[in-house]
């Protein structure tokens, strides 16, 4: 009986197979990597036992001679993993619970050859024989330019318990990395890192078809459209398809509330915790606010769906992710409407099915690509939507918004690191100010610098000609010259490459009364005695010598405004190139001068202290007055509370 | 005696005595000018010829504040240790100065006399440490049942998040309400301690202990209604502050003075706990432990 189930079950799965309903009429993407998943939950064990097809495309030029994939399961399998390593060793709550995570490949065969015993790990990246995150298949015959070679695969993954984007809690499951991923063959050689404490991922486009087998019970939510459910026993199993993406999610918990809503054609999907039902509309929200301001910006979204998972209570490990057409978001129970953190999460990683979705960088090698270009959309779309002021935080008289928030975030690191290395390799601290923060700050510099229109074009270009390829940062700063028009290498090459810091101040101002003439002058060829004014004479005509020093205290140079200001309402703009350490203004007006400022509209907003930008004539100690008298009041409260205990 | 008229007889004495409630607040003032002083320099450097002042003065300044805390982390972390040293001090000081406050109620015949006050300060401050001391382990148990309360909500409410949340404000309130009890307990041990000229503090508190659960309505009743008054001040306080703009000269000095009154009037409610227990605790211990202690009175 148990066999004629087993059988019916897998003519039923063929014929599912079989009956996917292609959702786009041609490719989108080169599709060369294409995956089929037969997968079973055991939702006792938290143990997934899979069964993989690759199709596998030989997209490039060369022979190729091996095969390398990902088993990033492997990183949380124990405390010398590189992951772990990278992380001090501290093992959190894996090790607390030892729950732990790997995946093991049972059986592996190319073309119909067994090359299991042939599969060994290898570690490109740091000599780590205890990393097992990268497998190595070496094939008897190399696989030609344009060939494909379907591989079979057996594995099994346990599921650690909740933990960096993965895992179970109770009867809550979020998979993610979970099956055993080929790695991208690209510039004549394997790109397949392992998996570091704060890298993300990188592979090629395909299709992916999942079934997934799991009691009836569960919710399940997944990369892709379903296209159908069958019963089995007392188990359901879903089978997914998803097209010209490069990585497949899924999630399965059976108290999970579903919300849909169509909105322009794409469905948009919401599975969350009971708890947390008063941020789903202002996740809905955000979607639909990250889609019509893509579509106009960019591109349209592709996809005829997304998915929105809100993790449960206690399971925020998984939250703040995204994957193709599926993301993860976060939320409390009664969070209030001005802590804006479901919204900008929410768009966020839907920004990212644009960058690193649909235009795949290698997150490994050029983290910003996708995290920093991703953090400047969400300012973009937090600010228009939100407030400029208030996109944040706007709770209890505190705002907030994304240039603040931003801005703090990179003036922590300002020399630590440069933008563009293996997110592996940044300096204690460094990977989120430099993949997110200070990218985003770079972008938002060039766009006040070059004009938001060329900025949209520039984006524009970038998103249509990489879309479903794999772009490097040049590709991008190429677009930038070609779209501006001006090589603007200059910029990229130190606040991209390089670590230095842009900061420009205006050291010192000054203004007096102009010297009338005294002593003997030459005029028409005669000398005069010229008496000069007294003190007591007041003329019409009291002229004012100003004299401003600006200075460039940071290693970046950028063009920048300076405006000088005058009590009769002169105002006074030059543009100083920055070349030099330092410039001096001297001007002659018939007004005192009131203050001088250097980058008056805030466009370098990559310039690390924005209150050195400018200076006065006469001090106004009315802010420091206001800020010492809170300072003081919370200092008493602060006595005040140590006196009750006395 | 109802504990309102206790309430207002404390009120009355409290404004009886405004010198010593002015000397409470000079010194409170003092030590946070003293704390402010290396902030002040630090931040005129930056901000008093700087146009982030105007976004300072709007209430608008988040790139400021956090420029600041990043240029000057150094300073920052610094003051946060003055704070606490400062709270420390001050704590001390209060310690202190509780003798004096307690001597001036309980003489309520005596005219206030600053030589007096201090005298009184000096005289029962060893043996207010004492008290201290002997109150932390109180709020060590304190503390412990408050994380056994913790581990147990947690436990009922894992997964529920909306539990999660009443637990957590139960919790605090049951800390609090602790915390406050306990207080009110040694309060109760101090002002034995002046009107009885008690020597042995653990046995005074201990005793404390036993006076407040014979009278546990009353005691808390009056507690919970001086600390009313003080919550409705907070509330005023709060409210009217929203009101001033302090973004002129004039709103900054009217905002100062504001501030400095609710600071003010912080002070006469620690004043009016103490009056008022003072007030209590002779009505109900005074007359008949006199005789019995008669002996025991240096």
């Amino acid at each position: 009986m148990k066999k004629c189930g087993l059988v019916t079950g897998m003519i039923l799965l063929s014929i599912r197979f079989c009956w996917s309903q292609v959702i786009f009429e041609k490719p989108l993407s080169p599709r060369n990597a294409n995956y089929r998943i037969e997968v079973t939950l055991d939702v006792e064990k938290k143990q997934i036992q899979g069964h993989e097809i690759l199709m596998w495309r030989n997209i490039s030029e060369d022979n190729v001679h091996e095969l390398q994939f990902h088993l990033y399961m492997n990183a949380f399998k124990n405390n010398q993993s590189t992951y772990f390593r990278e992380r001090g060793g501290r093992t959190g709550v894996l090790g607390k619970k030892k729950a732990w995570g790997w995946i093991d490949v049972t059986s592996i065969s190319v073309a119909g050859s067994d090359l299991t015993d042939a599969l060994e790990f290898i570690h490109p990246d740091d000599d780590n024989e205890d990393d097992q995150t990268v497998m190595r298949i070496p094939l008897s015959e190399s696989i030609p330019p344009g060939q494909e070679i379907q591989v079979e695969v057996d594995f099994i993954t346990q599921l650690p318990y909740v933990f960096e984007r993965n895992g179970y809690y109770k009867d809550f499951f979020f998979v993610a990395q979970w099956f055993p991923k080929v790695g991208v063959y690209i510039d004549s050689a394997w790109n397949c890192h392992q998996y570091h404490a704060v890298t993300e991922f990188f592979a090629d486009y395909g299709v992916y078809e999942v079934n997934i087998t799991i009691p009836r019970e569960y919710i399940v939510g997944a990369t892709g459209l379903l296209q159908n459910t069958t019963e089995l026993g007392l188990n359901k199993i879903h089978h997914f398809r998803a097209e010209d993406v490069h990585d497949f999610a899924w999630t399965a918990w059976p108290q999970y509330r579903t919300f849909k809503e169509t909105y322009h054609g794409i469905d948009i999907t919401v599975l969350y915790d009971e708890d947390h039902s008063s941020s789903v509309r202002r996740y809905v929200g955000a979607v639909k606010n990250g889609l019509d301001f893509f579509s106009e910006w960019v591109g349209a979204y592709p996809y005829p769906n997304v998915t929105v998972v809100d993790p449960p209570t206690n399971c925020m490990a998984v939250g703040g992710m995204e994957y193709p057409t599926l993301i993860t978001v976060g939320s409390y129970w009664k969070i209030p409407i001005g802590i804006k953190i479901p919204e900008m999460v929410t768009v966020h990683e839907f920004g990212h099915n644009y960058w690193y979705g649909i235009v795949g960088n290698n997150e490994f090698e050029e983290a910003w690509l996708d995290e920093g270009i991703t953090s400047y959309s969400e300012a973009r779309i937090m600010n228009k939507y939100y407030g400029e002021e208030t996109s944040m935080l706007d709770f209890m008289g505190i705002r907030m918004g994304e240039l603040a928030y931003h801005h703090s975030s990179y003036i922590r690191v300002i020399r630590k690191d440069r933008i563009l290395r293996n997110a592996w390799t940044y300096i204690g601290g460094g990977y989120g100010a430099c993949s997110y923060s200070k990218p985003a700050l770079m972008l938002w510099t060039l766009e006040n610098i070059i004009g938001r229109d060329s900025m949209d074009r520039i984006m524009r270009t970038f998103f249509q000609r990489w879309k479903f390829k794999h772009p490097h940062s040049q590709d991008f700063i190429d677009i930038v010259n070609e779209v501006a028009g001006e090589d603007y290498n200059w910029y990229f090459d130190q606040v991209l490459k390089g670590s230095n810091e842009l900061d420009y101040q205006v050291a010192s101002v000054w203004t007096g009364k102009e010297r009338t003439p005294k002593g003997i002058f030459e005029r028409n060829d005669e000398k005069v005695v010229l008496p000069g004014a007294s003190m007591k004479q007041k003329t019409d005509k009291d002229n004012y010598r100003s004299v401003i020093k600006v200075y460039r205290k940071g290693e970046v140079i950028i063009p920048v405004d300076v405006l000088m200001v005058f009590e009769n309402g002169d105002r006074v703009r030059q543009v100083w190139d920055g070349k030099e350490r330092w410039i001096k203004y001297e001007l002659v007006k018939p007004a005192k001068l009131v203050f001088a400022q250097v980058d008056p509209d805030r466009k370098l907003v990559l310039d690390s202290n924005f209150s050195n930008n400018s200076r006065t004539i006469k001090s106004r100690r009315g802010p420091v007055a206001r800020l010492c008298t809170k300072f003081l009041f919370w200092f008493e409260t602060t006595l005040h509370l140590f006196s009750f205990f006395g | 005696m109802e504990i309102w008229t206790l309430f207002i007889q404390g009120i009355n004495r409290v404004i009886h005595n405004k010198k010593m409630w002015l000397i409470l607040f000079g010194f409170q003032f003092l030590l946070s000018v003293i704390l402010i002083i290396p902030l002040k320099s630090q931040l005129g450097q930056m901000f008093d010829h700087s146009l982030m002042g105007q976004e300072i003065l709007q209430g608008i300044g988040g790139s400021a504040f956090f420029e600041f805390a990043t240029f000057h982390s150094q300073l920052v972390s610094l003051e946060l240790v003055l704070l606490v040293i400062g709270g420390l001090v001050y704590l001390c000081l209060s310690i202190f100065l509780n003798g004096g406050i307690l001597g001036v109620f309980i003489r309520e015949d005596e005219s206030f006399s600053a030589h007096q006050f201090f005298e009184n300060s000096g005289l029962y401050f060893c043996r207010f440490l004492r008290l201290f001391v002997f109150s932390l382990g109180f709020i060590v148990v304190a503390l412990l049942i408050d994380r056994g309360l913790g581990w147990l909500f947690r436990w009922i409410a894992i997964d529920i998040e909306p539990l999660q949340v009443g637990f957590r404000i139960l919790r605090t309130f049951f800390l609090l309400f602790l915390i406050f009890f306990i207080n009110m307990v040694f309060a109760y041990a101090k002002i034995r301690t002046v009107l009885l000229e008690r020597q042995d503090m653990f046995n005074t508190g201990l005793r404390s202990w036993s006076f407040v659960f014979q009278h546990m309505g009353k005691t808390l009743g009056l507690f919970y209604l001086v600390a009313s008054l003080g919550f409705v001040l907070l509330l005023i306080y709060t409210g009217i502050g929203k009101l001033i703009g302090a973004s002129t000269w004039f709103g900054i000095f009217v905002l100062f003075l504001w501030q400095q009154f609710y600071a003010l009037s912080r002070i006469g409610i620690r004043l009016l706990f103490h009056s008022a227990q003072v007030n209590f605790y002779k009505e109900h211990t005074e007359p008949y432990l006199r005789a019995w202690f008669k002996e025991d009175i240096p």
